[in-house]
């Protein structure tokens, strides 16, 4: 990853989250071990830093959090999105798409523009 | 508590992050152990893929606790708002009572505003001069004591001295127009801390005599007069005939002696006369201390100096009181100093009248509580804690307080809009009067200290029954009865405040009564008045000025209906008259101290136009000329006291310095000069012609309204020359009554108070005997059903709204002779006991508070029983 662009990953991590979260709650490992297998362990991340950014998420209103029992009758704090938080990952999705489309298509393009 | 709960949270929160942290991990380390690893590293391995476990705990606590904040602010607010919309709610249902509580609050507050507005500019606020805490005014007055002073006294850094009497007519572009000035030391402005917008100060050699005639003029008379053109400075103007250089622009926020100053004249220190020089008091003294000097060390050293005048006077011996009573006091409380009493007396009249209006708020809340008991028991049911509720019922409070306030402080500015004008001696030294920042902050302050009074009471009573037993009541009867004996006391209270003020506005519109009948010795109702300042410099042959006059008079006299005419230097009470030390023929007095006797200077016809009664001798004549024999008429007091037992006829008095002898040639009534109400004092009338003076006062007795005469006054004085201001045009009955204009304010106001006193005393009574009559409806009904004379009824209840009353009157008359003690300064010729205001007071109170009892009694006699039983 582009250890440089800390405002894109931070912006990427807060949208994989809310990406992991459109299914159904999770606790947190289980959205850092959704992240791991959804992009093929190719964004490796500090796991920790999933937690501050939910805090932070949960700041601004986009998830909520809950405490409840994992699968392994544990006690474990899961998160849930919030009709905000949908909104917030629609729009982020769809200008993350837009944003990647360009940057292949820059990145594809052979011809060097007019001389 | 908060503090604790705030921890307690915290910790919580801290190991839930920790907690979470740590199932992470754990749940890593198992999926690698079974991916391979073995226990030990795979808990490293889960650990390194974590990253720093502080770290993030920390970011997440403190996520979390911002978290917390603003949810506890939302909710707050949340609370509050609710509270608020509630607050309106009730009060929108009931816009008779929100509308009296409002207008109450806004009279009670708005006028402490208002006075606060004024007393901040008087008394608080400090004056605008660099270091004012160490400015002093000094006793004492002629050229001698501030030479002695300025020379010998090490306590003050400067001393200087100022004469803020300076009237000037300025001629030049336009019409001739009098500017108020003052004579001031060189170095008075720069003691002061002030510096010239442009132009530099006065110089030591300005005060020296016969130098070139500087002026340093305001900042006002600069854009009016000479349209604040740089060119003025070092230009001439003229001043009363003669030329002055301008020397500097004053900046516009510099305002000494006071606002209506527009120029300053360097004060000649002329020793050549040495009478005037010791002997002409008409300075003000004011000094600035010396470090290490205070107030009290700089008197004894101010004592000291004064006694060796006093042995070094070469004209008279004082006596020794005379350095005994020298003295010094701070500058701004000799500036405010004839207005505090005043305004103390207006704030304390203020005040009482805001204590009326919280003792009648509570009063109406407390009568309100019937009904609110139920909603209130209600929700204490529904779990709203005690505290919670009495925050509700004080925001409330605080809702009409602040709505008070706002309409109070338009009222403030309307007041002090039309006060600050007329409150004698209230001019703009002291700075903008109205409403700024401070009275806005004051009145922001006084709500919510009514709020706590006139809520707190009845706020605490309410939140403190008992939720159940308030629900099983049936209906209001019961409810009632809590709040009785507390509204009981709250009426004879309010009752008690209003006699207090009413007794004292008694006093006082007895005092101007008194005052107004006070025989002043001369009768003014029809004669008109006009000062006429023609300027000294065109008049300053005695013939000029005499030949001047006489044209005046002349023409004057001539007009229909005008019976007498006459000119003197001041009217009776509209301007200080000097005073002189006189010598008297074939006596010698004691250390050769000279007895002291009025001045003044009139012309022929000036009794007859007064009607002053002439007891010996004769009137002037025009005769009484420089060629004749100086010819004085002296009053029945100085006769007296002169010549007990003789004619004073033929006896002559002099000068203190060597001089002719002036005889004698008759003996007026005494007249009042200083105040009405103030003593008689010996004077001396000069005649005109053998002592003129350029600016005179000339009368005119007319035999119809003197007020017609006004404009062909002031036409005939242009008609005679052009270039003389006229001023002050009014009868000499007009100038007396504006003499006791400050009495006479304060008891306009005071009555005003009182009357608005009396209305909520009448209010309070009303309510109370309203409520009373509402609770014993069943009572009253069964009563009127076993056949009860309804006039009995009604006896009763108004027998209980006076006994009411009548304690609160015994309360209030106990409070009228405190009461006494401060505004006895006041009064004139008004006792204690003067039982015409007690009685009439009493009475008064009395028959309010029977009117205030008597309607709700009358509804009560005239209840239907039948409806009244089946109410409940």
């Amino acid at each position: 990853m582009f250890q440089s662009d800390r405002h894109l990953l931070r912006g990427t991590l807060d949208l994989l989250i809310l990406k992991s979260l459109s299914w159904k709650p999770k606790h947190g490992y289980a959205i850092a071990e959704w992240i791991e297998s959804a992009t093929g362990s190719s964004l490796r991340i500090m796991e920790g830093t999933i937690y501050p950014a939910l805090h932070r998420l949960e700041n601004r209103g986009c998830v909520a959090a809950d405490w409840g029992v994992s699968e392994k009758n544990r006690r474990a704090k899961y998160y849930s999105l919030t009709p905000r938080g949908e909104e917030q990952l629609l729009e982020q999705a769809d200008k993350w798409q837009r944003y990647a489309d360009a940057m292949s298509r820059a990145m594809a393009t052979t011809s060097g523009g007019a001389e | 508590m908060a503090k604790a709960g705030r921890e307690r949270r915290r910790a919580a929160e801290e190991s839930q992050v920790l907690e979470e942290i740590e199932f992470h991990i754990e749940q890593r380390t198992e999926s690698l152990i079974r991916s391979g690893l073995s226990p030990e590293q795979a808990r490293l391995e889960a650990e390194r893929r974590f990253g720093g476990r502080e770290n993030i705990a920390r970011e997440c606590l403190a996520l979390a606790d911002r978290l917390r904040r603003r949810r506890a602010r939302s909710e707050a607010l949340f609370e509050m708002g609710r509270d608020l919309r509630q607050v309106a709610r009730g009060l929108r249902r009931r816009p008779g009572f929100t509308a009296a509580a409002v207008l109450i609050l806004a009279l009670g507050i708005g006028a402490n505003a208002a006075m606060f507005s004024l007393i901040d500019a008087v008394v608080l606020r400090s004056l605008p001069h660099r270091d004012p805490e160490r400015l002093v005014a000094l006793t004492g007055g002629s050229l001698a004591e501030l030479a002695g002073l300025t020379q010998r006294a090490r306590c003050f850094e400067s001393v200087a001295a100022f004469d803020g009497g300076l009237d000037l007519t300025y001629t030049g572009k336009g019409e001739p127009a009098r500017l108020k000035g003052a004579t001031v030391s060189v170095n008075l402005l720069r003691m002061l801390g002030a510096s010239p917008q442009r132009g530099s100060h006065f110089q030591e050699e300005d005060a020296r005599p016969g130098g070139t005639p500087k002026v340093i003029i305001s900042d006002r008379l600069w854009r009016d007069r000479f349209g604040g053109r740089e060119e003025v400075l070092g230009s001439s103007v003229a001043l009363d005939g003669r030329l002055y250089a301008v020397s500097a622009i004053m900046p516009a926020e510099f305002r000494f002696p006071n606002e209506a100053t527009q120029l300053w004249l360097p004060l000649v220190i002329d020793d050549s006369n040495q009478g005037a020089y010791w002997g002409s008091y008409f300075l003000s003294i004011v000094a600035r201390l010396a470090p290490g000097f205070d107030q009290a060390s700089a008197t004894t050293e101010l004592r000291r100096v004064f006694e060796e005048l006093r042995l070094e006077n070469p004209i008279w011996t004082p006596l020794e009181s005379y350095s005994l009573n020298a003295g010094l006091q701070g500058l701004q409380a000799d500036m405010g100093g004839n207005l505090r009493p005043l305004l103390s007396l207006l704030q304390g009249a203020v005040f009482t009248v805001l204590l009326i209006v919280c003792v009648n708020l509570a009063n109406l809340l407390l009568a309100r509580s019937g009904a609110r008991r139920r909603e209130t028991a209600i929700r204490a049911c529904l779990g709203a804690s005690r505290s919670r509720l009495i925050a509700f019922l004080l925001k409330e409070c605080l809702v009409l307080a602040a709505l008070g306030a706002g309409l109070g402080l338009l009222l403030a500015q309307f007041l002090t809009d039309s006060l600050a004008g007329r409150i004698p001696g209230l001019d703009g030294r002291y700075g903008s009067i109205g409403v700024d920042l401070r009275v806005v902050a004051f009145s922001a302050a006084m709500a919510l200290a009514t709020a706590a009074a006139f809520g707190l009471l009845p706020a605490l009573r309410l939140s403190r029954t008992g939720a159940i037993a308030v629900l099983r009541e049936s209906g209001r009867s019961g409810a009632l009865a809590a709040g009785r004996r507390t509204r009981d006391v709250l009426v004879v209270a309010q009752v008690a405040l209003s006699v207090v003020l009413v007794v004292c506005s008694g006093m006082m519109l007895t005092t101007i009564w008194q005052l107004s009948n006070v025989d002043p010795g001369f009768q003014g109702e029809r004669v008109l008045s006009a000062r006429l300042d023609p300027a000294e410099a065109f008049y300053s042959e005695s013939t000029a000025r005499i030949g001047f006059y006489q044209g005046v008079l002349e023409r004057l006299a001539a007009l229909q209906d005008v019976e007498s005419t006459a000119a003197a230097d001041v009217l009776p009470m509209s301007g200080s008259v000097l005073s002189l030390a006189h010598r008297v023929r074939g006596r010698d007095f004691e250390n050769g101290i000279l007895p002291m006797a009025k001045r003044r200077l009139v012309t022929p016809g000036y009794f007859k136009t007064m009607r002053i009664p002439l007891l010996e001798g004769r009137d002037f004549v025009a005769q009484d000329d420089p060629n004749r024999r100086p010819a004085v008429i002296v009053n029945r007091a100085l006769a007296e006291r002169f010549w007990p037992g003789d004619s004073a006829l033929g006896q002559a008095v002099g000068y203190p310095w060597p001089s002719d002898w002036l005889e004698v040639v008759g003996v007026v009534e005494d007249v009042l000069l200083g105040e009405l109400g103030g003593g008689i004092e010996p004077t001396i009338y000069f005649p005109y012609a053998q002592d003129s003076r350029a600016s005179m006062t000339v009368l005119a007795r007319t035999a119809r309204d003197p007020a017609a005469l006004a404009a062909t006054l002031r036409a005939l004085v242009a008609e005679a020359d052009p270039q003389v201001p006229v001023s002050d045009v009014r009868t000499v009955r007009a100038a007396v009554i504006d003499s006791i204009a400050q009495p006479r304010l304060a008891a306009a106001f005071l009555s005003s108070f009182a009357l608005v006193a009396l209305a909520l005393g009448g209010f309070g009574i009303y309510g109370v005997i309203a409520v009373l009559v509402a609770q014993r409806r069943q009572e009253i009904g069964v009563r009127l059903a076993l056949g009860a004379p309804p006039a009995r009824i009604l006896g009763q209840i108004v027998i209980q709204g006076m006994t009411l009353a009548g304690l609160g009157i015994c309360v209030g008359l106990a409070g009228a002779a405190l009461a006494y003690g401060w505004i006895e300064q006041f009064l004139f010729d008004v006792d204690l006991l003067d039982l015409r205001i007690v009685g009439a007071s009493a009475f008064l109170l009395a028959a309010v508070a029977a009117l205030a009892s008597y309607w709700p009694a009358r509804r009560a006699s005239r209840l239907d029983p039948l409806e009244s039983l089946r109410a409940d």
